[in-house]
């Protein structure tokens, strides 16, 4: 997967003056595998990205509020768009971690709001000239997440779980469960679309038993990761 | 604006005959036939290839040779700023045309008749040059699938500005509105398979910088062919040879 956020300055809507706006979006281009056909676009996509929108806005991962610049005039829209380069299974998990690393690596450029009243990048590089327009924030500053959300998809297939199915194993499967918790083990979201296997409590349970698992290995995971970049 | 500073130097610190670095990876795809990612300077590309596989439009097989399919797509986020319709633009589906004749000749389709290729190319971050990186990734995406070629094929661009002519030129330097020629040749066979040229040109000129962005093609067929050696050398170690 690859992710990449762009932000665009926008103005707020008169109900949240002081929010800004993420606008999440959930790409398969025809290289990520033989099934997605250039004049057919792939069914998985669409649903991926609404549940992906839903799942983050829902976990309170970001403040809206600190995408606001000029409190009813001016705020950030970040459009986050997610590629999936190669797809092999559990998309939705791998696209969950590429926002969530996504969101830590972003850096909110400096700004400052000049005389016609529009956002321009603040320039340090003036040279006897006083600064007229102060910046809107000092320096460039990194959001500030709060829960991280870290999911798992499980398949059933007779009266086995497989967790974290590949494409084949996805493409005979009966029924997925996909869970998602938040880096203090509340349960964010449960995803269970249908399928003829019903699944018991028992195995529900079984599920979130390895979610919590796999949250503290993606936990690790995403902090050595930030880790390594901020000594670059 | 001045390019070409009076000591020689370009806006990013390059000769006039200086080339981007060349960086490239076989395999980024594993669900793909064959894939690469080609980056030049900061343009990078991915390439995947599918086939040769069933046509998926029975009524275009061909019955004497392999139907090749190309796509050109950019990401969202590849240029300054963010693009609302990356697929089916007409600058897309120009460069899609352009791969697809170019790879058509030197691809040997009459091994495979009945069959289709598909090409797939996505930008994922342009700055000028993105036609050409695009057929280098394609090239080298078609020999990790094992398609059978005649040649390689390379592609590079070359401009002309401040009576200068630069080779490989980025995206500032593109827009600069003087002429951008790009070539793509067959190395060994030393024959040319792409030219395209905008913007006005004196004849004499026009050779110069063709000479040079052919030149520029040698450097990056030397640079793919290392890159292939180097990989069949892993392929190698990894069956125990």
């Amino acid at each position: 997967m690859l992710a990449a956020i762009k932000m665009e300055v926008m103005t707020p809507a008169k109900e949240t003056p002081d929010e800004g706006c993420i606008a999440i979006d959930f790409h398969m281009p025809a290289i990520c595998s033989p099934i997605v056909r250039p004049g057919r676009p792939a069914e998985a996509a669409p649903v991926i990205s609404k549940q992906l929108s839903d799942t983050i806005i829902s976990s309170g991962m970001i403040d809206l509020k600190e995408l606001s610049l000029v409190s009813g005039k001016a705020a950030w829209m970040t459009y986050l768009d997610i590629y999936c380069l190669d797809a092999d299974g559990a998309l939705f998990d791998a696209a969950l971690l590429a926002a969530a690393a996504a969101f830590s690596h972003l850096q909110i450029p400096v700004v400052s709001l000049n005389d016609d009243g529009r956002i321009v990048v603040f320039s340090k590089e003036k040279e006897g000239e006083k600064v007229k327009n102060k910046p809107v924030n000092e320096e460039k500053r990194k959001l500030k997440l709060r829960s991280i959300p870290f999911g798992l998809t499980c398949i059933i297939h007779k009266s086995y779980i497989l967790a974290d199915p590949t494409a084949e194993e996805e493409s005979i499967m009966e029924t997925l469960i996909t869970i998602v918790l938040d880096s203090s083990y509340q349960l964010v979201s449960l995803y269970k679309p249908g399928g003829p296997a019903l699944a018991y409590e028992s195995i529900i349970q079984d599920c979130i038993a390895l979610s919590r698992q796999r949250v503290r290995e993606l936990q690790t995971i995403l902090n050595e990761a930030i880790c390594d970049m901020e000594v670059d | 604006m001045e390019f070409v500073s009076p000591e020689g130097l370009r806006l990013d610190g390059r000769r006039p005959m200086e080339m981007r670095q060349l960086r490239a990876e076989l395999g980024a795809v594993s669900r793909a036939d064959g894939s690469a990612i080609f980056e030049m300077g900061n343009t990078k590309v991915i390439a995947a290839v599918y086939g040769p596989r069933e046509v998926q439009h029975r009524g275009q097989q061909l019955n004497d040779k392999a139907l090749i399919r190309c796509e050109y797509t950019m990401a969202n986020f590849s240029t300054g700023d963010r693009m609302r319709r990356p697929k089916g633009d007409r600058r897309s589906t120009e460069i899609s045309l352009v791969i697809r004749q170019t790879m058509e000749a030197c691809i040997m389709t009459h091994l495979m008749p009945h069959s289709q290729i598909d090409i797939f190319v996505q930008v994922l971050q342009a700055d000028g040059g993105t036609r050409s990186a695009c057929i280098n990734a394609a090239t080298l995406a078609l020999a990790d699938a094992g398609i059978p070629m005649c040649d390689l094929v390379t592609s590079c661009s070359a401009g002309y500005l401040n009576t200068t002519p630069l080779l490989d030129l980025n995206y500032v330097e593109d827009s600069a509105g003087g002429p951008d020629v790009t070539v793509g040749i067959l190395p060994k066979l030393d024959k040319v398979t792409l030219l395209q040229m905008d913007a006005k040109l004196p004849m004499d000129i026009f050779e110069n910088v063709m000479q040079l962005a052919t030149e520029g093609c040698k450097a990056v067929a030397n640079y793919i062919r290392e890159v292939l050696m180097e990989n069949t050398k892993q392929l190698e170690n990894r069956r125990g040879v």
